[in-house]
């Protein structure tokens, strides 16, 4: 158990559950869905890219997450309970995602529990900074195929061709950085 | 590894590298899965790589607003249902105070949920038991002390009973997941499992769960105010 997360959730010790409303600061609260919407949709299009990776699945998911919310959400709920609910649902298509494109469930590509009673993500992704450093420790092989193949987004023949290796060669290759950056950064389990 | 394994991910790699929606490979092994992680953190790692494009945004907050139109169209009727639900109704519309929250059916799996489908499985089980009989469990001057909420134990159950408003809910104290006994969390205004991390509110809905299938909400156990008297329907003691 998270104590310090799970205090995040909190709008400031209420007992009495028939005051809740009335005692739940205003700025705690959206004014709107529109609010809830605009405020969130980055965060929860940002935390599912990160585990996709690719453009159409990350957009695919974000609207899956809110539409599905539009009706059991409560808009008069805190800030904090709100995000964390999105997080939730984001967390279940996500699990429903691997499932669906890989047969099995997965739960090492997966928003982490705890981050379901984070109130906020930070300002910026840590991505570039975590990827850096993975690619940093690699041998400079690895490293120049992961670039080529996965920040530049050249084909596995162009990567080949750009490193002067064979096309089986480069596969390899990929595969072997891919597997030792795996290992470097073994992710949110 | 088998060949085969391998053009699964090898075309799961290749569509990542050129920004295509990834196809499915039921065949992957974990070392496939690892390189797919890895390709994923790389890809998501390129600058601006994780925002959303500002038509995306647009065209899904058109359609969220079309939605919400349409939900708000709808309010007299979904209230009209809720009526219709006897003793759980008061309940239900109460149920807004535990904030944001959902049945299983919705959590569960949202893509699959027609949009337009009432929540069919938003009111939650009640138990009726064969024999019952109305017991006090505590008062309205008890529970107000209290703060609201009441843990009660019979030699047949043990549940929680809160106010809300004028009428009182009370729930199963026992997790739907594997039956652990619920602890009141009185700061978050929720009961959590002491198991696995799960929080109903005192209505009975799920709030959060790590688990992978949300468990179903906590059963409702008929509960009324009798004179100062709060009571609930439950088997007789023997």
């Amino acid at each position: 158990m998270a104590e310090s997360s799970e205090q995040a959730l909190e709008s400031g010790g209420l007992r009495d559950v028939r005051s809740l409303r009335l005692r739940v600061a205003d700025d705690d609260q959206y004014a709107s869905w529109d609010e809830i919407y605009l405020d969130n949709v980055v965060r929860v299009y940002r935390l599912l890219y990160a585990k996709v990776g690719n453009r159409a699945d990350a957009e695919d998911l974000t609207t899956d997450v809110f539409v599905s919310s539009l009706r059991p959400l409560d808009t008069s709920a805190s800030r904090g309970e709100i995000r964390a609910y999105l997080t939730t649902v984001a967390r279940t298509a996500l699990a429903r995602y691997w499932r669906s494109r890989l047969g099995i469930d997965v739960t090492t590509i997966d928003v982490p529990a705890d981050q379901c009673f984070v109130d906020d993500l930070p300002a910026e992704s840590d991505a570039p900074r975590r990827a850096g450093r993975v690619l940093d420790g690699l041998p400079p092989r690895y490293r120049r195929v992961l670039e080529l193949r996965f920040l530049d987004g050249l084909s596995v023949k162009e990567a080949a061709r750009a490193m002067g290796v064979s096309v089986a060669n480069a596969k390899v290759l990929q595969h072997r950085a891919l597997r030792m950056a795996a290992r470097a950064d073994p992710g949110d389990e | 590894m088998t060949r085969r394994r391998k053009r699964g991910v090898n075309r799961q790699l290749d569509a990542l590298a050129s920004e295509r929606p990834l196809p499915s490979d039921p065949g992957a092994d974990p070392d496939d899965i690892d390189e797919l992680r890895a390709a994923i953190a790389l890809r998501a790692a390129r600058p601006l790589a994780d925002l959303p494009s500002a038509d995306f945004v647009a065209v899904l907050g058109r359609r969220l607003r079309a939605e919400t139109e349409a939900v708000a169209s709808e309010g007299i009727s979904r209230r009209a249902l809720l009526v219709g639900a006897g003793a759980a109704a008061a309940a239900a519309t109460a149920a807004g105070l535990a904030g944001v929250v959902v049945d299983r059916s919705v959590l569960g799996d949202p893509s699959r949920r027609s949009q337009r489908q009432m929540p069919a499985s938003g009111a939650p089980q009640e138990l009726e038991p064969d024999v019952g009989e109305w017991q006090t469990i505590t008062s309205q001057t008890e529970l107000a002390a209290a703060g609201g909420v009441q843990r009660f134990s019979t030699p047949s159950m043990v549940g929680f009973v809160s106010a809300h408003g004028d009428s009182v809910i009370a729930v199963s104290g026992a997790c739907t997941h594997l039956g652990c006994l619920l602890r009141e969390n009185s700061d978050a205004n929720r009961l959590d499992c002491p198991c696995h991390r799960t929080s109903f509110g005192y209505d009975g809905r799920v709030l959060f769960s790590q688990l992978d299938t949300q468990p179903a909400m906590l059963p409702r156990v008929r509960a009324r105010s009798n004179g100062d008297a709060i009571q609930v329907l439950i088997p007789p003691e023997v």
